[in-house]
């Protein structure tokens, strides 16, 4: 057993801390907020591209797409250091559509994406869920027709976060509409979002931030985007999901440090907030969350870098640590709030009001990426072996 | 909109109040009013004696016919009265006999079946039990199978029941069984009365893992039950059986009992000092007992609110605010047996009769008790379909 | 990072599992709540030889000087089995006290002899009105020449009634005290408590028991040092304990979903049924993490005094949950005093507050956290 990062790792992290250290700028971090903590827009760009110029997007991948062949754990270790900073860590490409691509793609399709992925020089797009699609993804109607040496795509998404500020779609699409099961028509493609026919319109979020309905209307897309086999998507969906769900709270554990610092240095009636048992109890409550978080976190790592597939506990980090990211945000909110007098201009100021942005983001975390009821169900059956309910 | 009682109430109350206060100076040493206790070698004449003496008050079934021995009265009185009576932890009702069965009879019993049975009930006389869950029908009660066979002017049973309260004590019983072997659920099912003492039935007891006995098996041999005891028609069982479940489901009991365990509760912190303060001054104690006021005050409005909706349209118009009522009754005794352990630190694990065991080891029972409370009567779980299914119109699948 | 356990510690943990899958089967746990002295010498004996008492004490005293974390994944067995019996207090709290603290003279006396199985040995802390927040003990050592001479009283002393030796927490004029307490000397009174799961607990009763002066343990008035150092040892050992209990739960209520059928299909169908498991599994996940990374530390002499709180104040509150969702799932037949969940959810209940609950060490955490 072992629960410190090799010296190796110590390094890297700290050369990497060094880098994030001098390049966020108050415009970097207002960015990454009114994103809703995606990468792509002008200056997440440029600090994700530094840090892909030194292999840190991808670092597990191989040298020949931009990695540096480190464990996975190191990834892991980076991501969440980029949360922590207030830098965009949510990543289409990096994480969730560049591994799939990596794991699934045609030779000719990695050597076009993969090594810009990990440069940060494009970012993808999720393009999984439809109106009639959320939980049950399988459910997907977007058509692809085959038209010879192209498709042709017809159809909506919704929820598509990344679109407005990514370069290409990594989109689940129906090419047989007469499959049974129907999960065994789905193909996925990769679309650049600039094609004729794509049309990108926002919806804003409670929280202020903004995703989108995407339309595709006789969208051209070459054959060689397609990614891995015909009718054979749905299984790559669920291994990006799998790695979409490697979710790190970096931003949280900096959120709940900067509350133990509030309540150390706000005095309500004559005494520190953190002087209250009550607030001292509920702190010390989530500290210790955010710990079991952080070691379900780095299981990950380490089950992925034994060479096997975490098929339940990806989706048990998930679950844990976004339901511990909302007993952050309450926590603040009620610290906070008890004495309902925090001034907008408080000396708190690096969190001025982003308490009350957090907490308005708070309700999509047990939603998007998987919902917690669908989580507990993969833990249920992928993990403890219980059966599906028969009709 | 109005929450208060009236003054006629009130007196109802206190007088109510001051019975059982009263009685309850004669209970056996270590009484709680849990059903163990009831149950005891003990408690159980006191249980019969306590019933006797309620039922020579005409209290026991007021709000039943005059001529079955009850007065007609409103169900907010009779909703009282098992408030009082669940706050004091007092003996004397036979929740079975009266809250069940009766209301069942009233309902859907002929008039021969009404004479028969309900005034034995009102005056105390009659004990009875309920034989439904078997050892594959739990939640699913429907997929039953002890089967009742028609033989002349009877009917021959022969089966098992499991988790059937008061079986060793009681003088009847009231059942489900199968009639029609061709539908294997609810369609083929009959509702009968059993005397305990027919030739056939065997009862054995069953141990809660608090070393409590409540519960049993009861074995059915060639059991002949005359066929006027059958209530309802051939098969048509299990629509009665429903309505048995819907009577008497306010848990006014459930929520007056938490009250009173947390006044205990209270009194004990305000009493108790340790590390060198009292209990109540430690401030997650403060907050915890505050808490669970809170929520024995909401049990005790959705109980209310359950006899008020009964008035006005009826069970159905409850039955769902009757699921919810249970389920957040249970849980919140399960949630005030963590909290009383929690504040009792290490003498919360202490058994009653040790000198150590605060409150007479009430919590450290209650804490082995409240796991079964939360799954007996229906399951936290199958009260919560209800509450989608009935209440909130959602779809079935099961 | 490495989450695995090593090649030594795989064989100790599958020997372990196969030992006490056989020789300790809920039928013994249930006979032993029951009984007084709550173990058999047989079984005793059998785990002495495995070298099961000597696993972290030193080599030089007969041991086979593993770390704190072997024994944890020992622990983390036992805990699976529900084994009854004085092993913890003997080596946690007693060996382990020895060794920490112990002179040489009294470590070669003792050690040898746990490591042999021929003692018992416990510790009484805890008083009727104060538990572990506290160093003002009302069980007072008054100095009388060579000797001392302990009265007062000490409750929840585990295994006392069957122990050879008691440390003793005694308020000295100097300060908190450990003493090395002979349990046949006069003046010591004994009642076993009756306690939720019949684990053996003590109320014991110092009436002017003399003790030599070189049975001192540890140094004159520092006990209050000593005792921190023993309660996170104490604290962590136990959440090893419950990891296995809780593990343990999670197999027998997935076992039984999968197998009771209600409504024509196995209730482990059921999505409400589902949830309840996979919390289960996320407690029982995260419990172990927390566990093995308190021990780990504590076995490579990394600063530990958080992360045990941690440990134990996750743990305690998670095991609870574990057990209260077992009891759901299983349902009625469950809830049976013949069942063996009972035995893990009382157990569970005894376990979340030695040591210190979860509130108290949540508090240790605020401290940690600079509040």
């Amino acid at each position: 057993m072992e629960f410190r990062f090799t010296p190796e790792e110590q390094k890297l992290a700290k050369e990497a801390h060094e880098l994030m250290e001098r390049e966020r700028t108050p415009e970097l971090l207002a960015e990454t907020l009114e994103l809703g903590g995606i990468y792509g827009g002008p200056e997440g760009r440029k600090i994700g591209q530094k840090m892909g110029a030194r292999g840190w997007l991808c670092p597990a991948w191989p040298k020949e797409y931009g990695g540096l062949g480190t464990s996975e754990t190191v990834k892991l270790m980076l991501l969440d250091e980029m949360a922590y900073m207030g830098l965009p860590f949510l990543f289409g490409g990096a994480s969730m559509a560049g591994p799939a691509i990596l794991r699934h793609g045609s030779e000719e399709l990695k050597e076009e994406f993969l090594p810009r992925i990990a440069q940060g020089e494009v970012e993808f797009a999720l393009g999984y869920t439809e109106p009639q699609a959320g939980s049950d993804l399988a459910s997907v109607e977007m058509r692809a027709e085959d038209k010879g040496d192209y498709f042709l795509l017809n159809g909506q998404k919704m929820f598509n976060t990344h679109c407005h500020v990514a370069d290409y779609h990594y989109l689940a699409v129906r090419t047989d509409p007469n499959a049974v099961p129907r999960h065994r028509g789905i193909s996925m493609m990769v679309v650049g979002l600039e094609s004729p026919g794509v049309t990108i319109r926002p919806l804003i979020t409670m929280a202020g931030w903004r995703t989108n309905e995407v339309f595709y209307d006789d969208v051209e897309v070459p054959k060689k985007n397609l990614v891995g086999e015909l009718n054979r998507g749905f299984r790559y969906v669920m291994t990006a999901l799998d790695f979409e769900r490697m979710v790190t709270i970096g931003m949280f554990r900096r959120l709940f440090e900067e509350l133990v610092e509030y309540a150390k240095e706000t005095k309500v009636d004559g005494k520190a907030l953190g002087k209250n048992p009550l607030v001292r109890q509920k702190l010390a409550e989530i500290a210790i969350e955010l710990e079991a978080a952080r070691l379900l976190y780095y299981q990950l790592g380490y089950i992925l870098d034994k060479g096997e597939v975490a098929n339940y506990q990806s989706s048990m980090e998930k679950l844990f640590a976004c339901e511990v990211a909302q007993h952050v945000v309450n926590a603040g909110m009620q610290i906070m709030g008890f004495y309902g007098q925090l001034q907008l201009d408080s000396k708190w100021a690096p969190l001025q009001g982003e308490m009350e942005f957090q907490y308005r983001w708070s309700y999509l975390h047990t939603i998007a990426g998987g919902t917690s009821e669908i989580q507990r169900n993969i833990i249920a059956l992928r993990g403890l072996g219980l059966p599906l309910p028969t009709a | 909109m109005d929450f208060r009682l009236t003054p006629e109430q009130e007196a109802l109350k206190k007088e109510f109040s001051e019975f059982f206060k009263e009685e309850l100076k004669n209970a056996p040493p270590g009484w709680t009013g849990a059903l163990e206790d009831m149950f005891s070698e003990e408690g159980w004449p006191f249980h019969r004696g306590t019933a006797k003496k309620l039922a020579e008050k005409g209290w026991l079934v007021r709000p039943w016919p005059k001529e079955y021995g009850g007065q007609d009265a409103p169900i907010i009185e009779q909703l009282i009265f098992s408030e009082v009576r669940g706050y004091h932890g007092a003996a004397g009702v036979d929740a079975w006999g009266i809250d069940m069965l009766g209301p069942t009879l009233l309902a859907a019993g002929n008039e021969e079946q009404k004479r028969e049975h309900l005034p034995p009930i009102a005056r105390a006389e009659r004990f009875w039990t309920q034989g439904w869950s078997e050892p594959n029908a739990g939640s699913d009660l429907a997929a039953l199978t002890t089967r009742a066979v028609r033989d002349g002017d009877d009917y021959i049973i022969n089966g098992q029941k499991i988790w059937t309260s008061g079986a060793h004590r009681a003088d009847w019983m009231f059942m489900v069984a199968r009639t029609n072997p061709e539908e294997k659920r609810s369609r083929g099912l009959s509702y009968f009365l059993l005397d305990m003492k027919t030739t056939g039935i065997e009862v054995r007891p069953l141990y809660g893992m608090d070393g409590s006995h409540l519960f049993n098996e009861v074995f059915f041999d060639d059991v002949r039950v005359p066929a006027r005891n059958r209530v309802g028609e051939e098969n048509e069982g299990w629509a009665i059986t429903r309505a048995t479940m819907n009577f008497e489901r306010s848990c006014i009991q459930i929520m007056a009992g938490v009250k009173h365990d947390l006044e205990e509760l209270v009194g004990f912190c305000k009493e108790t000092r340790w590390n060198g303060k009292t209990l109540a001054e430690n401030p997650f104690v403060r907050h915890r007992l505050a808490q669970l006021a809170i929520e024995a005050d909401v049990g005790r409005a959705m109980s209310y609110r359950i006899a008020w909706l009964q008035e006005k349209g009826g069970l159905i118009a409850a039955a769902a605010a009757a699921s919810a009522a249970k389920v957040y009754g249970t849980e919140m005794t399960q949630r005030l047996a963590c909290t009383a352990c929690q504040i009792l630190g290490l003498y919360g694990q202490v058994k009653k009769g040790s000198k150590w065991a605060p409150l007479m080891g009430k919590f450290e029972a209650l804490y082995q008790f409240t796991p079964g409370m939360n799954i007996g009567g229906g399951t936290s779980e199958i009260q919560r379909n209800l509450i989608a299914w009935v209440g909130l119109g959602l779809p079935r699948t099961i | 990072m490495d989450f695995g356990l090593s090649e030594g510690q795989r064989m100790l943990k599958q020997t372990a599992r196969a030992f006490l899958t056989a020789e300790c089967p809920s039928s013994l746990v249930k006979e032993m709540a029951r009984d007084d002295r709550g173990y058999t010498t047989e079984l005793w004996r059998k785990m002495a030889e495995l070298g099961w008492m000597g696993l972290v004490l030193p080599e030089e005293y007969g041991g086979t000087g593993g770390s704190f974390l072997d024994l944890a994944v020992l622990l983390d067995e036992m805990g699976r089995a529900c084994l009854p019996g004085p092993f913890f207090s003997t080596v946690v709290l007693g060996g382990m006290i020895i060794l920490e603290l112990g002179n040489e003279k009294q470590k070669q006396e003792l050690l040898p002899m746990i490591v042999k199985g021929e003692l018992i040995i416990t510790l009484a802390l805890t008083e009727p009105g104060s538990s572990y927040g506290t160093s003002d003990m009302t069980v007072k050592a008054n100095a009388d020449g060579d000797n001392y001479v302990i009265s007062g009283t000490k409750l929840f002393v585990p295994d006392a009634h069957i122990a050879d030796y008691i440390i003793c927490a005694t308020k000295t004029a100097e300060g908190a005290t450990l003493f090395l307490v002979d349990s046949s000397c006069p003046g010591i009174n004994y009642s076993l408590l009756k306690t939720i799961s019949g684990d053996k607990q003590c109320e014991v009763v110092f009436n002017k028991v003399k003790v030599p002066q070189e049975n001192i343990i540890g140094d004159l008035g520092q006990g209050w040092i000593q005792l921190q150092s023993i309660l996170r040892r104490a604290a962590i050992a136990k959440c090893a304990e419950m990891v296995g209990g809780a593990q343990q739960v999670l197999e027998m209520t997935v076992d039984y979903v999968k197998q009771r059928v209600q409504f024509g299909q196995p209730i482990g169908a059921f999505q409400a049924v589902q949830h309840h498991c996979a919390n289960i599994a996320t407690d029982v996940d995260t419990s172990k993490f927390i566990t093995y990374q308190a021990a780990w530390r504590l076995s490579e002499g990394l600063p530990c005094n958080r992360e045990a709180a941690m440990a134990k104040a996750w743990v305690s509150d998670a095991c609870r949950r574990v057990t209260l969702l077992g009891h759901q799932c299983i349902g009625g037949i469950g809830f049976m005093e013949d069942h063996d969940l009972p035995l893990y959810s009382k157990r569970a209940k005894v376990a979340e507050i030695a040591f210190g609950d979860a509130d108290f060490h949540r508090e240790v955490v605020a401290q940690e956290l600079g509040l």
